[in-house]
């Protein structure tokens, strides 16, 4: 396997990247000088991978099951599980689902070789069982029950569930304690042929580690299939519209929170296009909302935000949503404040002296980001599958402009939002 | 690690392969009923504003012009220690300009020593801001449910003791509390608290002890005193919670008599990794795997206070059974039942976090922070020799010391 070698200056960093025979993309980022050393493996499937087309074929599988495959691909032939292979050589090793992708990871600090190799041979080599299996329906039920009583998560779901109407990304990653009851050793071993192909999946390494070492432990794991990668994903067609304007909650909490969270319809975007949208969504949720910005603090003086106030965003090329969070006393007044707050700044505007800070500022900060090997490495793995490369942020800076951010802003917080709110438990009868 | 010692302790790490450089202030007081509270608030309120940056639109305005940079308020209960902590991030001159490094100096200075101050104290407006902010962060314990069964443990095994105190104070204390009540608690902090400053990466030495010159050489009180738990409860109190959970939790609090810079210590830190640290734990590995009764278990150790807390998300029904396993796991270790694999799992589990240490620069500091503050600061290869040397019999020896002492039950 042949390594390309990029140098990025303004980073002072540097990437090799390689395509193996069986379609596998390889990337490794050399963190000289830093003892830890992390891989990621990821596969291009999470839990809005629930309908697709196979050889024309439709197939619909139940809520949960990329989560409940990422649990159970640890399980190794003939008893144990990965983690005590991990333990003997010293391996940090963990997993996550999330909406569209499925990641595999450990760090380490010595027997780099030896944990690549636990990684890539356990996710190659599926062993599912009635037993464990059944095992597995109760330490996630334990999972799912627990994020039951996670009010932010809920707040967070329960948002999904009233901005789309049918796109999967609005059902639970873990799907229900009912729907995983479904799911057989069957189901899995074919959603695993499917999904789990090295052309829909990508490695990501950083750290001081040998690039021919890792070449060499992908040769010897990863094997071509007779098939090429075959899936057609089913295509949400959301209406201009959302669901339920509000859901409401109640839990035993403090005080009443709420998520403000816009779906915007602008989808199917990937490439330096879609980190664009990101970018430019995030530079504006800053200058909007984040102390460094006038509505913020204006808020913030008020009372009508404190601390916990937020933003965060969903994104991918088939679903787009913006989230504002926090706590607040009169969730209406609140949300009252914030939507005139964003009317106002989209008919004044920003001035060049603050979009320039701002930018300043986060490419600061995505400098800094490389300190950190885990992060930078899952954000990788994260955008690859949309087709965005690791250092593409450098070259798009540039191109945002007033122009390009506020018809962003018309775009992103447009009038179809709604409210998720979490109150506390109502005393007395 | 270089140490440089004036009136305050300066700790320069090495960093050269950060693109970060990053420098924290971390002031020691003692945890009273009496400070906790207004100790716990004016941190804040010096990020919201300085003489030069009178309110928080220009702190963070400045702190964008930096790069990006980062100031935070940290405040932690550490044994019997409140620890007050500063902390400052900036992008390296390397990957910025040649003003940075004298930009962020002078920026660090003015946020910690030049306080907006009207009448003798702090603006009345920042502070009942704060207060509500932090009223609200007080009630809010209770949202996440594994946090808080943890802090009404720690409540309900300390009563009595200051340490039983939370580390953000209390709401009735807040009301109490005046602009200048605060303002004084920060001269007595900054002016009279015991400092150590941890620098990492490209700070200049000379250009830092030049700057803070009025801070560092300044006299300064010794460390408040810390003693370990010590009751010796002869049946466990218990405590249950109802607030209409899906899955409840419980966490258990257990007497270890070990003190903070014993040798021993060691040993305990590899007991609780065999015993509920990892994935290749008895806690893990049996209650999770083999029993199927939950998806979260594990043990924590409380170096200063000498404690070990077991915490679980359980059935309520399943209660019993939970409790049941989780003894009878640390019985095994007591009576030797560790095989040579789930020792030199712990171990490299250890020693692999202790290997990394390095590679954050919060992390390195915080590690040596815990040294410092336990009596006995190592580096993280000294540490790492301490955990190799240790034998079965170590572990054995530290296991046979826990009691139970506090069981806390939330439904």
């Amino acid at each position: 396997m042949e390594f390309t070698k990029t140098y990025e200056e303004k980073l002072g960093e540097t990437l090799y990247s390689g395509k193996h025979e069986s379609g596998l993309d390889v990337f490794v980022l050399p963190k000289k000088g830093f003892s830890k050393k992390y891989a990621i493996y990821s596969v291009k499937y999470g839990s809005i991978d629930t309908s697709y087309l196979v050889n024309g074929k439709e197939v619909n599988d139940p809520m949960g099951i990329a989560h409940f495959l990422e649990h159970k691909l640890f399980e190794l032939p003939g008893g144990g599980n990965a983690f005590d292979l991990f333990s003997k050589t010293g391996g940090n090793a963990n997993a996550f689902t999330s909406h569209d992708m499925t990641g595999y990871l450990f760090s380490c600090s010595d027997y780099f070789n030896e944990n690549l190799d636990i990684l890539l041979s356990y996710v190659n080599d599926p062993y599912f069982t009635v037993e464990n299996v059944a095992k597995e329906q109760g330490i996630i039920a334990q999972e799912i029950k627990m994020y039951d009583d996670d009010p932010e998560w809920r707040l967070f779901n329960n948002a999904l569930e009233a901005l789309y109407f049918e796109n999967p990304v609005r059902n639970d990653i873990a799907g229900t304690v009912e729907s995983i009851s479904h799911i057989t050793k069957d189901f899995l071993y074919q959603i695993y042929d499917t999904f789990y192909h090295p052309e829909n999946m990508v490695l990501f390494v950083a750290g001081d580690v040998d690039v021919d070492d890792v070449a060499k432990l992908v040769d010897k794991n990863v094997k071509k299939r007779d098939r090429s990668f075959l899936v057609e994903r089913k295509i949400y067609r959301e209406p201009d519209c959302v669901k339920q304007k509000r859901i409401v909650k109640e839990m035993s909490v403090s005080q009443p929170s709420f998520i403000l969270g816009f779906k915007d319809n602008h989808v199917g975007l990937t490439g330096k296009e879609l980190l664009k949208k990101n970018m430019e969504t995030a530079l504006l949720l800053k200058m909007m909302f984040s102390p460094s910005a006038p509505l913020y603090n204006e808020l913030y003086q008020k009372g009508l935000i404190n601390d916990t106030f937020g933003f965060d965003c969903l994104n991918s090329d088939s679903y787009f949503a913006t989230f504002l969070n926090g706590e607040a006393k009169e969730i209406d007044r609140t949300v009252e404040a914030v939507l005139a707050g964003i009317e106002s700044v989209k008919k004044n505007g920003f001035s060049k002296e603050e979009i320039e800070r701002c930018k300043k500022a986060s490419l600061g900060r995505q400098i800094r980001a490389y300190d950190a090997i885990e992060s930078v490495a899952n954000s990788f793995a994260a955008n690859y599958f949309y087709q965005i490369g690791a250092f593409d942020f450098l070259s798009v800076y540039p191109a945002i402009t007033e122009e390009s951010l506020m018809k962003r802003l018309m775009e992103v917080f447009n009038e179809h939002y709604a409210v998720s709110e979490m109150k506390p438990v109502s005393k007395g009868e | 690690m270089k140490k440089i010692s004036k009136n305050a302790d300066i700790y320069i790490l090495p960093a050269n392969k950060f693109k970060t450089f990053s420098v924290s202030f971390h002031f020691f007081t003692e945890l009273t009923k009496e400070t906790v509270t207004k100790n716990a608030l004016f941190p804040f309120l010096l990020k919201l504003g300085s003489k030069a940056y009178p309110d928080m639109l220009s702190v963070n305005r400045k702190l964008q012009e930096l790069y990006g940079g980062v100031f935070e308020c940290r405040v932690a209960k550490r044994g019997d220690v409140h620890a007050l902590s500063f902390v400052f991030e900036f992008l390296e001159p390397a990957f910025s300009d040649g003003e940075q490094l004298a930009n962020c100096l002078t920026f660090m200075k003015e946020m910690l020593t030049n306080p907006l101050v009207e009448n003798g104290g702090f603006s009345e407006a920042f502070v009942e801001r704060e207060k509500e902010n932090l009223t609200d962060y007080i009630n809010g314990i209770i949202n996440d449910k594994r946090e808080y069964t943890n802090i009404r443990l720690t409540e309900e095994m300390f009563a009595g003791d200051n340490y039983a105190l939370y580390e953000y104070g209390s709401v009735e204390d807040l009301k109490q509390i005046s602009p200048r009540d605060l303002y004084e608690s920060y001269l007595e902090i900054i002016e009279t608290a015991p400092l150590t400053v941890f620098i990492s990466g490209g700070v200049q030495e000379e250009e830092f002890l030049q700057v803070f010159s009025d801070l560092i050489e300044k006299e300064r009180k010794p460390f408040p005193q810390n003693t370990i738990y010590q009751k010796h409860l002869p049946t466990p109190h218990k405590v249950e919670e109802n607030q209409n959970l899906v899955q409840g939790k419980f966490a258990l609090g257990f007497e270890t008599g070990i003190r903070p810079d014993q040798e021993d210590y060691y040993a305990l830190n590899l007991l609780n990794s065999v015993f509920g640290s990892g994935p290749h734990s008895k806690l893990f590995m049996n209650v999770r795997e083999k029993m199927s009764l939950c998806y979260y278990v594990y043990s924590r150790l409380n170096r200063m206070k000498g404690t070990m807390f077991v915490g679980i998300g359980t059935d309520k029904e399943n209660f019993q059974k939970a409790y049941d396993a989780i003894l009878e796991q640390l019985e095994l270790c007591k009576k030797g039942e560790i095989s040579e694999e789930e020792i030199e799992f712990s171990k490299k589990f250890i020693i692999g976090i202790l290997k990394q240490t390095g590679d954050n620069q919060h992390n390195l500091a915080d590690f040596y922070m815990s040294g410092i503050l336990a009596g006995n600061p190592l580096s993280p290869e000294e540490y790492i020799e301490k955990i190799e040397s240790l034998t079965k019999e170590d572990i054995v020896r530290v296991a046979k010391g826990i009691t139970l002492q506090t069981e806390y039950y939330l439904s």
